[in-house]
């Protein structure tokens, strides 16, 4: 290549690595380098077969696919960004529910069994109702993660009452349990029936 | 047990996909190799640039229809620096079926004699 050319080629790769910062970070780091590559190489196919018009034919080429991918890749960008919104969900409903146990707390003066349970059972309606607000389109990982919470609460209550020997919270305990299996267990089958 | 996934749930591919696809059943190629051939298949009627050509290949690498090839052609010959892809079985399938869809569609069009009517002259009212 003459150096005339070669200048022009230098010239025009830095343009273009100065072009490739406006990408998002994550494609320009996975992809940046092998662009940049790809323009040297066209480029130099250019300047070295083609005549001016094919070089000025190949500049608004090479601008028109920039705009238009960097486009795509920022509405990509932003789409992932907003998919992980769910996530969230649930430090927003474990809020939630804690807020609502403490002002039942407050309400209920007497402990008994059956005000855990209702504390408890509002406490799981609460978060489902504040995840499926925040993530419609997550329904499903929002319930599966409250029956985990709610599951995980009495796994932790029948344990400790075992180990104490009080029957009363093991009781308790147990009873969720069952609850959160026979809750559990409907929903696993229509989500079976339903990607079938 | 992991599920095949159908094909049929990616088509209709772009005409992008397509020909990338469609480059790489015959072996595994670096971005500037795609490029070019994908340039000849079409006729020059596609052209990628490397924006299109690395955010098609990112969504493939994503849906499982490529996957990057470790190993060099020939690494005399070659950039180092170059990654290459490789088309996967259900890149394979994938592709298939859509030659199979357009191939439909082709034959649907030469049964209504598409190619042999002349094509209305510019300006004329329907």
């Amino acid at each position: 290549m003459i150096p005339g050319r070669e200048r022009w080629l230098r010239r025009m790769s830095c343009a273009y690595r100065a072009l490739l910062l406006f990408y998002p970070q994550t494609f320009q780091r996975e992809h940046g380098r092998e662009m940049a590559l790809l323009f040297r190489d066209s480029a130099r196919d250019v300047l070295t077969n083609g005549a001016g018009f094919d070089v000025v034919r190949f500049v608004l080429h090479i601008g028109h696919d920039w705009a238009r991918s960097l486009f795509r890749e920022g509405v990509d960008m932003t789409r992932a960004v907003l998919a992980l919104r769910w996530i969230a969900t649930l430090p927003l409903a474990i809020l939630t529910a804690a807020a609502a146990q403490q002002i039942i707390g407050m309400l209920i003066t007497r402990f008994s069994p059956r005000s855990i349970l209702a504390t408890v059972f509002l406490m799981a309606v609460i978060f489902v109702t504040v995840g499926i607000a925040v993530a419609p389109s997550r329904r499903d990982s929002v319930a599966r993660i409250a029956i985990g919470v709610v599951m995980g609460a009495a796994a932790i209550s029948a344990g400790l009452g075992a180990l104490n020997m009080n029957p009363g919270p093991a009781l308790f305990g147990a009873c969720m349990l069952a609850g959160g299996i026979a809750a559990y267990l409907p929903w696993r089958v229509r989500l079976r029936s339903r990607s079938a | 047990m992991s599920r095949r996934p159908h094909a049929d749930a990616l088509l209709p591919l772009t005409p992008a996909v397509f020909h990338i696809l469609l480059v790489l059943v015959d072996g595994e190629r670096h971005g500037y190799a795609i490029m070019r051939e994908v340039a000849l298949d079409s006729d020059g009627a596609l052209r990628l640039g490397p924006g299109t050509l690395y955010g098609c290949l990112r969504r493939m690498l994503a849906a499982g229809l490529v996957d990057e090839s470790d190993e060099r052609p020939d690494p005399e010959m070659d950039d180092e620096r170059r990654r290459y892809y490789r088309i996967t079985d259900l890149g394979t399938r994938v592709v298939r079926a859509e030659a199979g869809r357009l191939a439909t569609a082709v034959a649907a069009a030469q049964a209504r004699r598409l190619f042999d009517r002349k094509a209305p002259a510019s300006g004329a009212r329907r």
